[in-house]
């Protein structure tokens, strides 16, 4: 996709392009209220068990998501999204997350239904929000995952549902703050939940995610509970003249940061994870190696344990590998620095 | 009176967002072509003598005399406040923000400024030029700060500019970053995490030396005497180069040295671990392979 062809007219063409879109993105500030209410009385979403298939989030919002999720610190937050539908988008049908507020409830996976005892809370303040021009409704909820991954638990895929059942559209996100500090990259993942007794169609294994040993099980059992959406991100044309004017004063902070040392903790954390998986996977090793050695005649059976112990392993690898490369990121850009300042 | 000099203010990238996103929403919701301006009010911390402008929420305000007079809905204001403060506790009213042209105080914010006094003290005021000429090159924002000075014999509140820094933790640093450079996939392949990795620092490696290149070129024409002599700007200078370097890492047996070294040790190590980890599983793969193939041969020569 690089255009690398950098002629002059190409660029000054693409930019004015570049140009034309953010405008055009600029018109989805504005709410149009019967639309909005007509498309919600078609349900097309009833006949549809995956019927919404994108998410776009605004810069605001995400913005807003992961400064509430980090000032959680390991406590998860959470918190709700305004916003609206688009069945028409050119990708599909289309949940747009206009803006986002917190919720005064600090979770734990304890409890049933988190929303429930911000219930007053949150009419309150979307109430006042349509007096100041939000006139967007709730669309969804948000909720925090530090340092375990973006994924629904039991609880989670349980609130969603009752969500789906009385307030359609809803939509669910979950971010990882911790785990957004240490890549360097936002993880944010959108997700919606089929209906009760609804069999997905097998589509073969989604993209793969560690998950710490301590929540394994809680992930295994409701996996197939729930599809994920595709995320996209959007901006106004002042939010880009803006960000890009902010650039300036910000790169100091970009050079003066190391991954490394702010996220020292998260990563030995990160390595003894994999250490006790591995235990365990050597102990499942042993066991289904001496069980096919007593029941030489059930190979098949041994084959099939064998082939999920293989998968484990290999599930290994790949964490080792992801943790590798968050190591090898920090130190590189600590040696780009040491090469550019101290030779 | 210069109470400016003390006061550290910092200002958080989410506070200009929210700003932005207000005055893009009210804008697409009138129609073409009607001014637009926009009222908020400023949160954050207060320590000391440290500001940190780290939120911001909309205000309801009622503009009479054509727009140039505005009426704070203060019940509102409070309302909302709480909500807030319910939320996150730590914050409070510091100030307010509007929206204008070229950046200055309005006439009649004054009024405004008086009525932000029954919230907090001495309140802030934060003006955003949400359409900046082009080619600006700093952030289109004032900041001013209340200052009690005597008029004809009765005190009264001034605005007067106050200085402040872009500051921002890393979640915040990183999400912005991310919208920044909006790739148009949200959770793009593993590879582009290396590319913006690399990117960033690229760039702002760069924006360094673009500065530097422009103090040298600027020495340069002082040599020269193409360029005046500025004193103020020579010392500066001086003061920059005469702090460097800040660590010195010239003698190998200093603690950066060490702590470097440790850094790139450790990151070998774990590459090691997985390196190990890998090895295990590929042996693993090819045991199981060969105890399948074996126990067949076995079972054969049992039978025969």
């Amino acid at each position: 996709m690089a255009a690398s062809g950098s002629g002059s007219a190409s660029m000054a063409q693409k930019r004015w392009e570049l140009e034309n879109r953010i405008e055009a993105i600029d018109s989805i500030y504005n709410y149009d209220a019967p639309q909005d209410a007509r498309w919600k009385a078609e349900k097309p979403w009833a006949t549809d068990p995956r019927y919404f298939k994108h998410v776009r989030v605004s810069a605001l919002a995400l913005i807003k998501m992961v400064m509430h999720a980090r000032s959680g610190g390991s406590l998860e937050v959470i918190g709700i999204m305004q916003g609206k539908m688009d069945p028409n988008d050119r990708r599909g049908p289309t949940l747009i997350v206009m803006d986002v507020f917190a919720l005064p409830v600090e979770g734990t996976e304890t409890r049933v239904n988190p929303m429930a005892d911000a219930y007053e809370y949150l009419v309150n303040f979307n109430e006042h929000s349509k007096a100041v021009g939000r006139h967007e409704n709730v669309i969804g909820w948000y909720h925090s995952h530090p340092g375990y991954g973006c994924w629904m638990s039991g609880i989670d895929c349980a609130t969603q549902m009752t969500n789906q059942r009385y307030t359609e559209p809803f939509l669910a996100i979950v971010v990882d703050p911790v785990r957004t500090c240490s890549t360097g990259k936002v993880e944010i993942g959108a997700f919606r939940t089929y209906p009760e007794g609804y069999k997905p169609p097998d589509e073969g294994p989604a993209d793969y995610q560690s998950i710490p040993l301590g929540k394994i099980e809680d992930f295994g059992v409701h996996q197939n509970s729930y599809y994920q959406l595709d995320v996209s991100f959007f901006k106004s044309s002042t939010d880009s003249q803006l960000l890009a004017l902010l650039w300036n004063k910000y790169w100091i902070s970009t050079l003066s940061s190391s991954t490394l040392v702010t996220n020292q903790h998260y990563l030995a954390s990160q390595v003894r994870d994999l250490a006790d998986k591995l235990e365990q996977a050597e102990g499942q090793l042993v066991n289904a190696n001496r069980s096919g050695l007593y029941m030489g005649g059930a190979a098949s059976g041994k084959i099939s344990a064998a082939k999920s112990e293989e998968s484990q392993l290999s599930k290994l690898c790949r964490d080792s590998s992801k943790l590798t490369r968050d190591h090898v990121h920090g130190l590189m850009s600590q040696i780009i620095k040491n090469t550019a300042f101290n030779s | 009176m210069d109470s400016g000099a003390g006061l550290g203010i910092s200002l958080h990238p989410m506070v200009i967002m929210n700003v932005s996103e207000h005055f893009t929403r009210h804008r697409a919701q009138s129609p073409p072509g009607a001014p637009v301006r926009v009222f908020g009010v400023l949160l954050g911390t207060l320590s000391g003598r440290n500001v940190d402008i780290a939120n911001s929420f909309e205000l309801k305000v009622a503009s009479t005399d054509e727009g140039r007079t505005h009426v704070i809905d203060i019940e509102f204001l409070k309302v909302r406040l709480d909500e807030y403060k319910k939320v996150f506790p730590a914050f409070d009213a510091l100030g307010w923000y509007s929206t204008a042209a070229g950046q200055q105080a309005q006439d009649g914010d004054s009024h405004l400024h008086r009525q932000m006094c029954e919230i907090t003290e001495s309140p802030m005021y934060l003006v955003l030029d949400p359409l900046p000429p082009a080619g600006t090159q700093d952030l289109p924002i004032t900041l001013y700060e209340s200052e009690m000075a005597i008029v004809d014999d009765s005190p009264t509140m001034q605005l007067s500019r106050a200085a402040f820094k872009i500051d921002s933790v890393d979640s915040e640093r990183i999400s912005v970053d991310h919208v920044a450079h909006i790739s148009s996939a949200g959770g793009g392949p593993e590879s582009a995490a290396l590319v913006s990795h690399l990117g960033g620092q690229q760039s702002a490696i760069k924006m360094l030396s673009d500065r530097i290149s422009v103090v040298q070129a600027y020495l340069a024409g002082v040599q020269d005497g193409s360029i005046p002599l500025d004193h103020a700007a020579m010392r500066q200078v001086k003061a920059l180069c005469s702090s460097l370097p800040a660590v010195n890492t010239a003698n190998r047996s200093n603690n950066f040295h060490a702590d470097f070294m440790s850094d790139y040790n450790d990151t070998l190590l774990v590459a090691y671990l997985s390196t190990v980890t890998h090895g295990t599983s590929v042996a693993n793969d090819v045991i199981d392979k060969f105890q399948v193939g074996y126990d067949k041969l076995a079972r054969r020569r049992g039978i025969f």
